[in-house]
């Protein structure tokens, strides 16, 4: 016995207790190590490109506050009626034919759609709306008008349209251009010494087209408006101020705007903040309002009910 | 207890520290902090650029000459300051260069053409204007030169050693264009001087000269008027000879000289309602005159029109509603007719209604502006047509139309709390029967000075809405709210009315209303409570305890009640020495710990514990030292003990509870 109580000693520096640390304290110890993780993400911000809570260079923070613009995460959410709203995606992921026929739907019954691409799956909506017109996927250079380099190239030619108003030039991020947009369309071109560059090699090359290349073209679909931007860049928190970038957004968001976050990748962060979310929705619900009554019931009472156990032993 | 927070803790630091590379995941990223980005200049496009268009001037394709320095909006370039400020003044001085060139071309043209004429009193000044020109030309040219050197100058210190090939090149290019530039002053300057020696050629022929004459000076319109004049060669008349009559610039018929070289030309003064036309004739030589004879163009003169003016007053409402009818009356005033003039208004340029006078020459219109019409001033102007008939000119006047669209005044009485949940109700959700629901109910009132109807008037509240229609005046609307866990404390109504008519603006009103959640303060006043009757119900025993220990002390009835609940029971067999002295030690340590305030914890040795309780225990502490040496000795050696340890074992343990039993009955 003695050397029992000699090597539980030993073993613990002298605990004098010797007993193993009880089941409910772990519990107790993970339970608020998961609780500090849940308030760390929940407060952590968001860095995800074009997302409406990332506050920094690359977020829409400024985007949604600035212009009274509403996240959408689901399609359902759209208002019944689509008139005198616009919708603004920035399709970083590909789209259901659900997704496709209700964003058809949209712009058929009067609604503004704006579609802000790149490298992205923006041609997949113009294919499903049977216009030619498309997102290049080359990128646009330009060596001489841009802001410090030619992955920032400055649109300087306008069509005189409302979109346009008050708009002397503006600059976009690694932007790509539009092919098989008629001209009349054509909102805005790139300048005389941009480029499309189709090889990737920083240079202009034989057979590469070159500029003015078209670069925000305007459509009218039914009774509704269909505007494309090949860069998705122009709305980051980083971009909102150079040149006339907000008078440009400031045209196009009218009336009731929202921005669609349901077609951008989601890294782990948001997926955990998703989850955060999901799990106070529930929370929030009736049942969930119950369960948590019980929990706080049950903790409340766990010492009178451990001092019954014993006493009653 | 404390390593497992500290080793959270480390977990969450972890956590939260690989949390950016987690986060930033694997997509790529389609842009670049422009804050941060990288600054680089490239000079070679607008080189390639100017030499370009000096291409162009070479070719005399002076229009896309223009249209490729429209191209380079040099302020909008990422170039260094000082290279932008000379491109700057380099493409001012290519502008100009072209736009001289262009009109060097239209004045030679116009010479040429002057020439084909005979026309050689024109041509003279002409041919000296194109030596002035060309002499501003060869200006120019050097100042580009120098301009040229200086702007490669200031070039150089940017420019990295990649870049020089590529800048060497273009450079070439330009200086090449240039040279050419002056090929063409000499083409110009080449094309003056035939043109000059064809003047002197031409100074032989016979010189013409042409009058002209009106009768009436002063004419109605659509009366006839009479042009005649004579034709003479150094004051021979030239008979048989074509002679064009310009009206107000254009040619408007023509005559033919007689023998005596007169000519005359009678026609109706056509319907032009201005005051005053001018007339000129002109004698071009044509087939073998042009050998023979020069150019010849009588003197301008002025055909004093008459007719009737016409005025027309316009009288708009100072303020127009989209939609509703707004009267636009006006009245035409001449001396000649003014009954049953056509009048066409427009709004900002497109056609808004047709009127026609009545017998006082007035006309009214209630017009209906479309729901679509801005706010804000519209131009609207109001034409009467001429009528040739009664030789009346016609009339416009332009009115600013002042479009307004009126806010419809929102009074809203919102209530100063709501209290949740109000009612239970069962609903048939799936997932969901059981929801508890509140109620807002709100009062207010619309006005308008303009009808109202079938307007929208919607109600939201912590994400739900109500919508109801309303012709204006009070209105009530009442809206469910859901139950929310968090809804406790501040919450926004808003309260947004959207107009059936396009007369009407939408309107918003927005209040803040307490919202107490019951359910919500009921689970965190239980919670409290239910803790607090625990914790007190805790704290009393301990304090209950402590008492009984300090006031009512007993002598523990076993070893293992006196070691207390933080100490090991230790249940010795009967010749099991070393748990016999550990037994004794035990018994000792729970009086040692009640003498001297000091727990024995888990974390501390036995050597430990002896340091903090020899000051408290001041006599006893030897006796107690010497207990914990045996006890020591046990657990950490393999010395063997024998009846005699155990006996000094007991017997210093029996001394140390003595100890505490005197100390203790004193108080």
């Amino acid at each position: 016995m003695a050397d029992d109580i000699a090597a539980v000693l030993r073993g613990n520096r002298g605990n004098m207790a010797g007993k193993p640390i009880a089941p409910g304290r772990i519990g107790l110890m993970i339970g608020l190590v998961l609780l500090m993780l849940a308030v760390l993400v929940w407060f952590y911000p968001s860095v995800s490109d074009f997302k409406a809570e990332n506050p920094s260079w690359n977020g829409a923070r400024d985007f949604i506050d600035d212009f009274q613009v509403s996240p959408l995460d689901s399609f359902d959410a759209l208002p019944g009626t689509s008139e005198e709203t616009s919708l603004i995606i920035v399709p970083y992921v590909t789209f259901s034919s659900a997704d496709l026929d209700r964003l058809e739907g949209y712009v058929g019954s009067g609604g503004r759609l704006v579609v802000l691409d790149d490298y992205g799956f923006g041609n997949q909506i113009l294919e499903h709306l049977g216009l030619e017109v498309r997102f290049s996927g080359s990128q646009l250079l330009d060596p001489l008008f841009n802001h410090k380099n030619k992955n920032l190239p400055r649109m300087l030619n306008f069509a005189a349209v409302p979109a346009t108003r008050g708009v002397e030039s503006l600059v976009l991020n690694h932007a790509t251009s539009l092919e098989n947009a008629p001209v009349d369309r054509v909102v805005a071109w790139s300048s005389y010494f941009s480029f499309s560059d189709e090889d990737q090699d920083g240079e202009w090359g034989e057979g590469e087209a070159r500029g003015p290349l078209p670069v925000i073209a305007r459509f009218e679909l039914s009774d509704g408006e269909l505007l494309l931007v090949a860069d998705p860049s122009i709305l980051i928190s980083g971009m909102l101020d150079m040149d006339d970038n907000r008078q440009f957004l400031q045209n196009i968001v009218e009336g009731q705007a929202f921005l669609d976050q349901s077609h951008l990748p989601d890294v782990p962060l948001d997926e955990a903040k998703a989850a955060l979310r999901l799990t106070r929705g529930a929370l929030a619900t009736v049942w969930g309002m119950v369960g948590l009554i019980l929990l706080v019931l049950a903790l409340a009472l766990r010492p009178i009910w451990y001092n019954r156990g014993g006493q009653d032993g | 207890m404390r390593k497992l927070t500290l080793l959270s803790l480390a977990v969450v630091l972890v956590a939260s520290a690989l949390g950016g590379a987690v986060v930033s995941g694997a997509a790529p990223v389609p842009h670049e902090d422009p804050l941060t980005a990288e600054s680089r200049f490239n000079f070679v496009p607008p080189l390639l650029h100017y030499g370009d268009i000096f291409g162009r001037i070479a070719e005399r394709d002076y229009e896309n000459a223009i249209a490729l320095l429209r191209e380079l909006k040099i302020d909008f370039a990422n170039l260094p300051q000082e290279i932008v400020f000379i491109m700057a003044r380099y493409n001012e001085l290519s502008a100009e260069l072209t736009r001289t060139l262009d009109r060097l071309d239209a004045v030679l043209d116009g010479c040429e053409q002057l020439l084909s004429q005979n026309k050689l009193d024109e041509v003279a000044p002409r041919l000296d204007e194109a030596g002035g020109i060309i002499e501003g030309v060869v200006e120019l040219l050097d100042t580009v030169g120098i301009a040229t050197d200086e702007m490669l100058g200031l070039l150089a210190p940017f420019v990295s050693p990649q870049e020089a090939e590529a800048l060497s090149s273009a450079r070439a290019r330009l200086q090449k264009a240039i040279e050419r530039l002056r090929e063409l002053e000499e083409w110009y300057r080449s094309r003056l001087e035939t043109f000059e020696e064809e003047a002197e050629e031409k100074e032989t022929l016979l010189s013409t000269e042409l009058t002209l004459d009106l009768a009436p000076a002063q004419v109605w319109v659509g009366d006839p008027v009479t042009l005649s004049g004579t034709l003479k060669a150094e004051d021979v008349p030239v008979p048989a000879r074509n002679v064009s009559v310009f009206l107000r610039g254009k040619e408007f018929t023509s005559a033919t000289t007689g023998e005596d070289g007169s000519y005359e030309c009678r026609f109706a003064l056509p319907y032009w309602y201005t005051p005053r036309i001018a007339a000129q004739c002109f004698y071009l030589p044509r087939g073998d005159d042009k050998s023979g004879f020069t150019a010849a163009s009588s003197e301008l003169r002025t055909i004093d029109v008459l007719f009737h003016p016409t005025d027309v007053i316009v009288d708009v409402p100072d303020l127009v509603y989209p939609g509703l009818p707004a009267e636009i009356r006006g009245e035409v005033v001449s001396q000649g007719n003014t009954v049953g003039r056509e009048v066409s208004v427009l709004l900002d340029g497109q056609p808004l209604f047709e009127a026609i006078t009545d017998n006082h020459g007035s006309f009214r219109h209630q017009a209906l502006l479309t729901g679509e019409t801005t706010a804000g001033g519209h131009r609207l102007s109001v034409r009467v047509a001429p009528e040739d008939e009664s030789r009346s000119a016609g009339a416009s006047s332009d009115r600013t139309l002042n479009v307004v669209k009126v806010t419809p005044e929102m009074l809203v009485y919102p209530p100063k709390f709501v209290v949740l949940p109000r009612t239970v109700e069962l609903s048939g959700r799936p997932l969901f029967p059981l929801s508890l629901c509140g109620r807002v109910e709100l009062e207010g009132e619309l006005r308008s000075p303009l009808p109202m109807q079938g307007a929208a008037l919607t109600l939201e509240m912590a994400g739900v809405s109500a919508t109801t229609t309303t012709d204006g005046g009070d209105f009530e609307l009442g809206m469910d709210l859901p139950f929310k866990f968090s809804l406790v404390g501040f919450e926004e109504l808003k309260l947004g009315l959207a107009p059936a008519e396009p007369w009407h603006l939408p309107a918003e009103r927005r209040a803040t209303v307490f919202v107490v959640n019951l359910v919500y303060l009921g689970i965190v006043v239980m919670a409290l409570v239910l803790a607090g009757v625990a914790l007190l119900v805790k704290t009393s025993r301990v304090i209950r305890r402590r008492k009984q220990s300090l006031f009512y002390p007993e002598e523990p009835e076993s070893p293992a009640a006196v070691a207390g609940s933080n100490l090991p029971e230790v249940e010795p067999g009967l010749h099991d020495t070393r748990g016999l002295i550990l037994e004794a030690y035990y018994s000792a340590v729970a009086a040692v710990q009640k003498l001297g305030r000091v727990l024995l914890r888990p974390q501390m040795t036995l050597r430990e514990f002896l340091s903090q309780v020899t000051p408290p225990l001041d006599g006893l502490a030897g006796v107690f030292a010497r207990l914990t040496g045996l006890a020591e000795r046990v657990l950490y050696s393999h010395h063997v003990f024998g009846e005699g340890d155990t006996s000094l074992a007991q017997g210093l343990a029996s001394e140390l509870r003595k100890g505490w039993l005197m100390i203790s009955r004193r108080f």
